[in-house]
């Protein structure tokens, strides 16, 4: 017995590794011979952000969002409920778990930094997909196409792309007069600022100095989205020549600029207040004034592209020229606007501005 | 053990037997954990909605509308990137094998003449130049993959003294020119769009699979894995050093190209499609030999098996654990590495660390 | 049949090594090449295997002109013990003999139980086959030698070069080679060509010597005959001279030299200390 199977293994165990390999080699090349196919599409064809025709059903009821401006844009839409899954990062924004805490249930995709679970989105059988354009983004937005699965790409870097975005999303959800009712809130705080730095000098003009998001020496470029709000607010920024990303600047052109106010992103809060205190930066105008202040909000940040940023705008009008902006209820315009877009007001979620810095 | 007359011949040849049963094993094994990897994900697949896939696809029979997605997911996502594992795990590995028997030393891995830092390189001018055509980024990174090896191996026969330790200094040259290079691509890449896109591809994960990749990869990861395997015996001698190998017969420089050949173009495929995955090509050849002994003849099919099993396994750990994608090189290196220093650990005494 | 040197000739960075070489050496005989460090023992040697190939004249085995042969053909009828002993992979010493086929292999062919019996009876002819599953790496000098005999032996047993067979081992295991490769010459009718350094070994168990300075023979044939003091202080430039001990045994010693050391012994050193 020992020795037939030995000699079975002697002679077969060669032929049986090469056969092995043959079959799984022939059974992969068969199957894909034949792909399975997905559900019949639907008429309609919108062109998304990245220039891509996607077609999409008349109505999406099952939305993934794969990063953190997707899902606020979805929420700023009300269509919350319509979510099947979120990315793993945007629980985290405070402002999504208080306007709807079901997403801390929802499943998580997998992120822009790491990648995504094509098998997680795919098994939740959405009808929506809304992506990014870096990294493989568009990559897997056409697989996704090519899988009969609507997905759009947004890219929402400035005030305008960020409308923009709010017409796409909802009208591939099947409901533009959505977009039309945030963009009106939109406008309306646009209009609520421009009107009161209307005739503004440009001589009268603040440089606005924007501190972050990697460090107190690190400013946003000309052609960045915390640029236009400054703009849009009354201001110039500091670094309006500089073209590309964010930038790392040294001490001295931070002096050399004199900014006569710092808005400091909300991430490095907490060391913006050591440079409050350096001797060396202590004759900057902003400095000298105490003209430092932290961009809100408690919940969400409202210099990073969403809807939100219109506040983002309107708060720095109001801290730049607050002579200017005496008539204007801040917090009754931000309560208001959180209700047009979220159903609640800010306060009522929780939201404080916490826009100090202190030394 | 010391003065025991080996009468028989059999007995003195029976290692080698002995290792045709680990060969056995190590195909059920392999194949076994296949099967299961087809099951687990994110997605539970049952073992009867596997057969009703296999018989949709093969006959054309129809599915279950609430099994489609299921379909889907099978046929497009889950069963080619297992298939792509095994493949990329025997290639990775059995390159590694071969690279540690030309050069004589226990700690060469696949990289050591360039070919990742090529083929890195190479994928991240595909990302900066305009334009969305994902084929462009595959043929730079093997191009240059190539490229690099290339480079290693001419400044080697320029050289052409004490071959082996010219090509590891060739192949480091290599390696820093293209590290040099990549480092000015990244710094001139648009840091929002298109660098992100780089570090990202070099992190290597498997889940950018499709069919696609799978026509270019088995074809030519199954070409060399077979030359590898009827060559294999050659390794043996090589590895004795120019002079013996010569004294035997053997012209060392023509099977040093072959061999280099086959195992850059295994490697280069596969980072060019997966990105980098490091710790197979140095890991698994130990524990190769660690069961069956350093004789290549018994070696290389065992490389190659364990190979695909060990990136099988990580792979399903990779996609499964988190919600989150993880890289597989992040679980190839936490779980290699330490293998490894147990491995050296464990052979100290056998007269080649 | 012979192998046949003809004027052979090599240069190495326009050096010349070897000039004007011509020797030939019978079946079965034991021809020891003698010179100092340098002469071109180890290069003549690589001529013979037909790794260098020789700048001038011709080398002929059996009738085959080395120069017209691929080298897997030359390595069919010659094969090497080389001199050096790094360490390889931990392969058995079997794995390692049997590698001795390997000119006789196909590309794509790995030794099978043919080729192991085959080792199996290579090492049994050294009354070696105790090693056959030993570490290769575990083994001591003196049985790597075997080892490396039996592999040599495996891959030609028409003609073996050694290259300084004797160089690592110690007193007993120098002459227990040196005593191995004899009896392949006598019972297998094995040419046996080796180089060594040591005068007194060459004499006692070589056939014939070539006598190799500077890169020329200064002296060639039957052993008895050629090795006389003034050759062989020829070939090392020192004086020697030959002496003769019982059974027909003849040693060579440096004599100034020998005479120095021996007279002028410290008579004071190793004494009892005082109790």
């Amino acid at each position: 017995m020992n020795n037939i199977f030995h000699h079975i293994i002697h002679t077969s165990g060669k032929q049986t590794l090469q056969s092995l390999l043959l079959g799984i080699l022939c059974f992969s090349f068969s199957i894909c011979v034949f792909p399975i196919r997905a559900s019949a599409h639907s008429p309609s064809t919108i062109v998304d952000m990245a220039g891509r025709n996607v077609i999409v059903s008349g109505r999406a009821e099952r939305i993934i969002t794969t990063f953190k401006p997707a899902t606020l844009s979805v929420l700023s839409l009300g269509l919350a409920d319509r979510l099947v899954a979120v990315d793993s990062h945007s629980p985290r924004v405070e402002i999504n778990t208080a306007v709807y805490p079901a997403m801390r249930d929802l499943p998580k995709i997998g992120n822009r930094s790491m990648g995504l679970n094509l098998e997680t989105i795919m098994s939740l059988k959405p009808d929506l997909v809304i992506l990014y354009a870096q990294k493989d983004g568009i990559r897997i937005a056409d697989r996704l196409a090519g899988y009969h699965i609507p997905a759009v790409v947004i890219v929402p870097e400035n005030m305008a792309a960020i409308k923009d975005t709010l017409r796409i999303i909802a009208q591939a959800a099947g409901c533009p007069e959505r977009a039309d009712r945030a963009i009106q809130a939109v406008d309306h705080i646009m209009s609520v600022v421009g009107t009161r730095i209307n005739g503004l000098p440009d001589q009268r003009r603040k440089t606005v100095y924007y501190a972050g998001p990697k460090g107190f020496f690190s400013t946003a470029s000309g052609n960045m989205l915390q640029d236009e709000m400054i703009s849009m607010a009354g201001g110039i920024n500091a670094a309006h020549a500089f073209t590309g990303f964010f930038k790392s600047i040294s001490p001295e052109q931070f002096v050399q600029w004199n900014p006569d106010a710092v808005l400091a992103c909300r991430e490095i809060r907490s060391s913006a207040g050591k440079y409050l205190r350096k001797p060396e930066l202590a004759e900057v105008t902003a400095i000298k004034t105490r003209q430092v202040f932290c961009i809100p909000s408690s919940n969400a940040p409202w210099d990073f592209p969403s809807p939100l940023s219109a506040l983002g705008v309107l708060w720095a009008g109001k801290r730049l020229y607050p002579d200017r902006f005496q008539d204007v209820d801040l917090i009754k315009e931000i309560d208001q606007f959180h209700e047009i877009l979220f159903s609640r007001s800010f306060t009522e979620i929780g939201g404080r501005l916490a826009d100090t810095v202190n030394p | 053990m010391k003065n025991d007359p080996v009468s028989d011949p059999k007995s003195a040849v029976s290692s080698v037997h002995d290792m045709r049963y680990m060969t056995v094993i190590l195909t059920i094994l392999l194949a076994g954990l296949f099967f299961v990897s087809l099951m687990v994900g994110r997605l539970d697949i049952g073992w009867k909605e596997i057969r009703t896939f296999v018989c949709a696809s093969l006959f054309g029979t129809p599915v279950a509308p609430e099994l489609s997605s299921k379909a889907l997911v099978f046929t497009l996502i889950r069963f080619p990137r297992c298939l792509l594992a095994v493949f990329v795990g025997m290639g990775l590995s059995i390159s590694g094998a071969v690279y540690q028997g030309l050069f004589r030393n226990p700690l060469v891995s696949p990289d050591i003449l360039g070919v990742s830092a090529g083929c890195t390189f190479g994928a991240a001018l595909g990302l900066i130049l305009p334009g969305n055509s994902f084929m462009i980024v595959r043929i730079l990174s093997f191009a240059f993959g190539l490229t690099a090896v290339c480079l290693a191996v001419g400044i080697a026969r320029m050289i052409a003294v004490r071959p082996i330790l010219v090509l590891v200094l060739a192949g480091l040259v290599a390696t820093s020119v293209f590290s040099a290079l990549l480092m000015v691509l990244k710094y001139m890449a648009d840091p929002y769009n298109d660098l992100p896109a780089i570090v990202f591809w070099i992190m290597g994960s498997l889940n950018r699979v499709e069919w696609n990749d799978l026509y270019i990869i088995m074809p030519v990861v199954g070409a060399g894995l077979f030359l590898i395997h009827v060559l294999r015996y050659r390794l043996n001698v090589l590895s004795l050093g120019d002079l013996q190998a010569r004294s035997l017969g053997m012209n060392p420089t023509l099977y040093r190209v072959i061999f280099i050949m086959i195992s850059s173009l295994m490697v280069a495929v596969t980072v060019s499609t997966c990105g980098q995955v490091c710790w197979i090509g140095l890991v698994i050849p130990h524990i190769a030999r660690t069961l069956v002994g350093p004789n290549h003849s018994n070696m290389i099919p065992v490389t190659m098996l364990l190979g695909g099993i060990f990136l099988l396994a990580a792979d399903m750990l990779a996609r499964s654990i988190t919600a989150a994608e993880l890289p597989v090189s992040i679980i190839t290196a936490l779980t290699g590495a330490p293998l490894f220093v147990y491995l050296l650990y464990k052979n100290r005494g056998s007269g080649w660390i | 049949m012979t192998l046949e040197c003809r004027s052979v000739s090599f240069s190495y960075n326009g050096r010349n090594v070897l000039k004007n070489i011509s020797f030939q050496v019978g079946k079965g005989i034991f021809c020891a090449i003698l010179g100092r460090n340098g002469s071109g023992k180890t290069t003549l040697l690589h001529c013979l295997n037909g790794i260098l190939k020789p700048a001038g004249g011709h080398i002929l085995v059996d009738g085959l002109d080395l120069g017209r042969m691929p080298q897997t053909q030359i390595a069919r009828h010659v094969s090497m013990v080389p001199q050096e002993h790094t360490d390889i992979f931990p392969f058995s010493v079997i794995d390692f003999v049997v590698m001795g086929r390997t000119p006789f292999l196909k590309m794509t062919r790995s030794p099978g139980p043919t080729e192991y019996r085959m080792a199996l009876d290579a090492l049994k002819t050294l009354n070696a086959d105790y090693l056959a599953r030993r570490n290769y790496n575990q083994i001591s000098g003196g049985e790597r030698q075997i080892a490396l005999l039996a592999r040599a032996l495996l891959q030609s047993s028409s003609t073996i070069l050694l290259d300084e067979p004797t160089n690592h081992l110690d007193f007993k295991n120098q002459y227990r080679m040196l005593s191995r490769m004899k009896g392949l010459c006598r019972d297998h009718n094995t040419r046996i060509i080796a180089s060594m350094h040591d005068p007194n070994l060459a004499m006692m168990f070589s056939d014939q010597v070539v006598m190799l300075k500077h890169g020329r023979i200064i002296a060639q044939g039957k052993t008895d005959a050629v090795m006389t003091g003034a050759s062989v202080g020829e070939l090392y430039d020192t004086s020697t001279q030959k002496m003769g001990l019982q059974n027909s045994v003849n040693i060579f010693l440096p004599a100034d030299i020998v005479r120095e050391n021996t007279v002028s012994k410290n008579k004071d050193c190793c004494r009892e200390p005082n109790r």
